[in-house]
């Protein structure tokens, strides 16, 4: 009687993990050809309708207020023509730093002065890098603040619709331009 | 008698590897691998040239003409066309009338042009829009940048897209 307790007591029970592993080493090869360890995406914006038949609307009929950026290696520059009006905004660096929140913050009166204008044209200069030039975009691109929203009217039909997107249409402005400066 | 009993007992009975500890190793494998999976059609491969910009953007990228520019090669759908000097092109390589206009650049774009162009002529749901994913490295100066734009715009890629890395 003892023997036979202590025959089950030392039986255990071992799952058989072979066809488990064969699977998994099947699998690891085919993942290991998809692996992705950069994750990439593009910068476009997603559009209300509203928004962007106003934006269609002032692609067939360019408005007359345009707004564009000059980007130097020291400081960024709105310069706003309303009809012929034109108004300048400078947001210079501190210490040499790029102020990109004060730069959001002239984009953001701006397109409350102007909620129907969703292109800026930005004019970069030279010596400025790629990653300075992404890092605009993404400032003057959406607002950053949740409840921040712009009311955009859609003249055709009279209705409106809220937006957080401010710029989110970019030309860069030179790139046809005469190349003598470049 | 007592030879054979002993004999018998030092006979292997079966010989089994200790798997376990493999499956466990393969599973976290597994999970790591499944989380990374991806079917982007755009994929960098890691590289000191080309290190894109981080963005908040969360458009996912399209699968339109890919123009890569790193800091000592530009290429066009993978195959090298034009090289850089550390993120500036040689006078040689570029138009002696226009300063912004790379002719070999453009060989190789007006070729992808013709091509999706030609396709699309017996292809309905093809369509040449000019698109173009641009993906540059992050330090290179817009100098160079204006050059290659300009450049794809005359071969009638003036839709630009800009590759960024997910800000995380």
């Amino acid at each position: 009687m003892k023997k036979q307790f202590k025959q089950k007591a030392e039986s255990h029970f071992d799952i058989n993990l072979a066809p488990m592993l064969d699977v998994i080493v099947a699998i690891i090869p085919m993942l290991l050809m998809s692996v992705v360890f950069l994750k990439v995406n593009m910068i476009e914006a997603q559009i209300p309708q509203i928004v962007s038949q106003v934006m269609e609307q002032n692609k067939k009929e360019p408005p007359k207020t345009t707004i564009s950026l000059l980007i130097t290696d020291k400081s960024f520059r709105f310069v706003v023509d309303d009809n012929g009006k034109k108004q300048e905004i400078a947001v210079n660096a501190t210490n040499g730093v790029y102020d990109f929140e004060h730069l959001y913050k002239e984009a953001f009166l701006i397109k409350q002065k102007y909620p129907n204008i969703f292109k800026v044209e930005i004019k970069p200069q030279s010596a400025v890098a790629l990653d300075n030039i992404v890092k605009v975009l993404d400032k003057i691109r959406k607002a950053q603040k949740e409840d921040a929203q712009f009311v955009v009217h859609d003249p055709k039909t009279g209705e409106s619709t809220k937006t957080d997107l401010m710029f989110p249409d970019v030309t860069f402005s030179d790139v046809l331009s005469d190349s003598s400066g470049a | 008698m007592s030879f054979a009993k002993k004999y018998h007992k030092k006979l292997p009975t079966a010989f089994k590897i200790q798997i376990t500890s493999m499956v466990d190793m393969f599973v976290i494998l597994l999970v790591f691998l499944i989380k990374s999976y991806s079917t982007s059609p755009v994929q960098i491969d890691a590289s000191k040239d080309l290190r894109l910009p981080s963005s908040i953007s969360s458009t996912a990228p399209v699968d339109v003409l890919k123009l890569m520019v790193s800091k000592n090669n530009i290429f066009v759908e993978g195959h090298k066309v034009v090289d850089l000097n550390s993120g500036t092109i040689d006078k040689k390589d570029l138009d002696r009338e226009d300063p912004n206009y790379i002719p070999e650049l453009f060989k190789a774009l007006d070729a992808e042009a013709k091509k999706a162009q030609a396709i699309s002529k017996v292809n309905d749901e093809v369509a040449f829009e000019g698109k173009v994913l641009v993906q540059a490295d992050k330090d290179l100066n817009y100098e160079i940048l204006q050059k290659i734009l300009h450049t794809s715009a005359v071969a009638g890629y003036s839709d630009i897209k800009i590759a960024v890395m997910v800000n995380d």
